[in-house]
């Protein structure tokens, strides 16, 4: 399975076997923002990370904390001041074809059927008609939507509208699957329905999947590795591994275990208190 | 309360009231300024039996529909080019808000000056008073959605031009209508300007002639001929734009 | 995407094609100045206006016309259109009315004014009002109503009278509703000025137009647009800073 190296935040550039080589390498990056109130906003200061191919990574923070921003970079869609950003040893300068993302407010076309929109990474891509109707068909009944395939999106549920985004990042098979607050439109109870769901889902592909989250819960059960952010300006102040068994359902949650990463995390995202000496 | 009777009725008794006080109010004042119901009626009978009714509409509506045509189209191309640059919108808006501001009736005398009386003049009357409507309504349109897709196609690797022609444009097709639609409103105020100040036939022609006559219930005949025209309009207009675009985009609105 | 150009640079800009269109009307209007004049002659005539204090005359007419019937539209209207929104019968019998009036073009009421007040200042005066005030009863009425439906329930649950409920609750919340509507009909009663202005002969700006239209006098016309351009601009700018003032939205 994976090899049985820590990468943390303070290992880094070690020779590793090519197996193993990170699929994603963040290397000091920073970033920082010009603002009409604040003359330069700093979003990131000295991240470092190593993301590993095959694997599910959150990157778990408070609001503001430039979690989102760091996924944006990754994808391709946001610049950055310093550092070093790579996917498979290549620096990325544009979204990569290799990534496909998911949206917090989903990014449905109302113009178009819930196929149309499963198809539309497709139909950019060039693929011609007929299989982008059938590889779309085939996301579609993954995700568990084949009936409504010709309706209109505004016309389904969040839940709903959420795994036609997921179907239409799937559908182009990317190697990296980058979900922002994914769940975050959602309420309490669709949300952990839908968690759980998705990792039913993803369980078919191979892809490496990197979620940025604000939700404690949500980082322990979804995945195998989890990057603590300090608030802002981000800077990752640690990774942990979650060694939780799979497949991870409900009960998990009651594991003595999980109760005890669960107040780890807590108190690493706890501002910390500079008592004076 | 009033919550026994079901709301058709309560329109009925609107009518019965409303027709009725009409009635009544002409009884008691001289009819030269308010004429009874039945006089206007008459009238408009009048004027549907020799077919001046029906000329004038039609010369209204074709003037109406050139004019409207042609400030949606040219509209909707300079708003698309306007909208699609950011810095261009911010250029160049602020003077299509001047030309919006400004009443387009008070161009008439101007457009008689430089293009006559004659149909083409009209038109150009027309053109004049819809198409900023479409400009901004185009403008704000290509904004909101590239705005709010924008993250979408970028990691889709969508080129510009398909950015264009499979977010954009689709996306902004109702905002455009939406801003036909107010160029509607303000193309019939400007045809019938043009119609009445310009030599013309017309619905604008016919009710300058009546006013000139001192005819109450001719004028007010044309009224109820403008209302209803207005109404069919709409209600195209409506229909047109279910049948093209269907979707409303979920963004607020200003 | 592109790169945003700073603030100074769109003024660059905006000045820059200002100056264009002058020059390019300067030089070809010189080539036929009896129709498209040029912009020093505007200048000269919109002068020769201001100091013979005509161009003050002409604003106090059609102002005056202008602010009576603003005036008359926004208050009547007001009330007009609160009434009819707050009564269920009344607003069911007269909002088809209503609203079959507002779609129509307003200006061929004009007419009607002229028929029923003679061709004098009242009649102008109505018919500014006749085309400003539809914008605004509709507004009112779907201000109210909607402010009704949001906030009814929060006001009968603090148990306030139907007085309080009115001032504090209702008008307060159909305020963005109104706003919209004091747009609309800003501009229906400036076009409406305009317009009364072609068909009764008065002191204002309208009949100026008119006239120097009729004496193809091109460079007193083109003075002339440019004041009702002015015009509109301020009148568009008083109504922003107004707003701004009692605007709690924002």
């Amino acid at each position: 399975m994976q090899p049985n190296v820590n990468y943390s935040s303070h290992e880094m550039g070690e020779p590793a076997p090519h197996k193993g080589r990170p699929k994603v390498t963040l290397k000091n990056v920073m970033k920082s923002y010009r603002s009409k109130a604040v003359e330069n906003l700093l979003a990131l200061r000295d991240v470092n990370l190593d993301i590993r191919a095959g694997e599910f990574i959150s990157l778990l923070g408070p609001s503001g904390c430039g979690k989102t921003t760091l996924l944006k970079i990754i994808a391709g869609l946001v610049s950055f001041n310093e550092g070093r950003v790579d996917i498979d040893q290549d620096p990325v300068t544009e979204p990569s074809p290799k990534v496909a993302m998911v949206f917090q407010n989903f990014g449905l076309f109302p113009w178009r059927t819930v196929r149309g929109n499963v198809e539309f990474g497709l139909e950019a891509n060039g693929v011609p008609a007929r299989e982008r109707r059938q590889i779309a068909e085939e996301y579609l009944e993954l995700v568990g939507l084949s009936r409504f395939a010709q309706s209109n999106p505004t016309q389904l549920s969040g839940g709903m509208q959420q795994r036609v985004g997921l179907a239409r990042a799937l559908a182009v098979r990317p190697e990296i699957l980058l979900m922002d607050e994914p769940f975050g439109a959602l309420d309490a109870h669709t949300r952990e329905l839908l968690q759980f769901e998705m990792l039913s889902i993803l369980e078919r592909t191979q892809a490496t999947i990197i979620l940025v989250t604000h939700s404690v819960d949500e980082a322990l059960v979804l995945s195998d590795r989890i990057a603590v952010f300090s608030p802002s300006p981000g800077h990752i102040t640690e990774v942990l591994d979650v060694d939780l068994p799979h497949p991870r359902d409900q009960a998990v949650k009651a594991l003595p275990r999980y109760t005890a990463m669960r107040q780890h995390i807590w108190d690493a995202l706890r501002p910390k208190k500079e008592i004076a000496p | 309360m009033s919550r026994r009777l079901p709301n058709p009725a309560w329109t009925l008794i609107g009518m019965v009231v409303v027709l009725g006080g009409w009635q009544l109010y002409a009884q008691f004042t001289n009819p030269f300024l308010f004429p009874s119901l039945s006089r206007v009626f008459y009238q408009l009978w009048v004027y549907a039996s020799n077919g001046i009714l029906f000329k004038a509409f039609l010369s209204t509506l074709q003037l109406l529909f050139v004019g409207l045509a042609l400030g949606s189209v040219i509209g909707i191309a300079v708003g698309l080019v306007i909208g699609s640059n950011r810095n261009l919108s911010t250029v160049f808006m602020p003077f299509v808000q001047v030309a919006y501001s400004t009443p387009r009736i008070a161009l008439i005398p101007l457009v008689m000056l430089w293009f006559g009386v004659g149909f083409n003049a009209q038109i150009v009357l027309v053109f004049l008073s819809c198409v900023f409507e479409v400009i901004t309504a185009t403008d704000a349109g290509v904004q909101q959605i590239g705005k709010q897709y924008r993250e979408v196609a970028r990691s889709f690797r969508l080129s510009r031009f398909q950015t264009f022609v499979k977010v954009i444009l689709p996306g902004s097709v109702s905002y455009i209508f939406s801003g036909i639609r107010l160029g509607m409103g303000s193309a019939f105020v400007g045809a019938l300007g043009a119609q009445m100040f310009m030599q013309a036939s017309g619905l604008g022609s016919v009710v300058k002639q009546a006013m000139q006559s001192f005819r109450t219930d001719q004028v007010m005949a044309c009224i109820i001929t403008l209302a209803v025209a207005a109404a069919i309009l709409m209600s195209v207009m409506r229909r047109t734009e279910r049948r093209i675009a269907p979707w409303r985009v979920e963004a607020f609105e200003d | 995407m592109e790169r945003e150009l700073s603030a100074y640079n769109v003024a660059i800009a905006r000045a820059g094609i200002i100056i264009l269109w002058l020059a390019v009307w300067e030089v070809v209007g010189r080539t036929d100045p009896m129709l498209l004049s040029y912009p020093t002659a505007v200048a000269g005539s919109l002068w020769s206006m201001v100091a013979s204090s005509e161009l003050f005359g002409l604003l106090r007419a059609s102002g005056t016309i202008f602010i009576c019937g603003w005036a008359l539209a926004v208050g009547v209207g007001i009330l007009v259109g609160g009434i009819v929104g707050w009564f269920r019968p009344a607003r069911l019998m007269f909002e088809p009315f209503l609203n079959a009036l507002y779609s129509t073009p307003l200006v061929a009421l004009i007419p009607l004014m002229v028929l029923w007040f003679g061709l004098g200042i009242s009649a102008m005066i109505a018919s500014v009002t006749i085309n400003a005030i539809f914008p605004m009863i509709i507004m009112t009425i779907t201000g109210t109503r909607n402010a009704g439906r949001d906030y009814l329930e929060v006001a009968r649950s603090f148990r306030l009278g139907r007085l309080a409920t009115i001032l504090k609750v209702v008008m307060p919340g159909a305020f963005p509703y109104l706003l919209v509507g004091l747009r609309l009909t800003t501009s229906s009663a400036l076009r409406g000025t305009i317009f009364a202005g072609f068909l009764i002969p008065d002191r204002g700006i309208g009949a100026a137009l008119r006239s120097a239209g009729e004496a193809l006098n091109s460079t007193r016309l083109y003075g002339l647009i440019m004041v009702v351009i002015i015009a509109a601009l301020f009148v568009d700018y008083l109504l922003r800073r107004g707003i701004s003032q009692i605007d709690y939205t924002k």
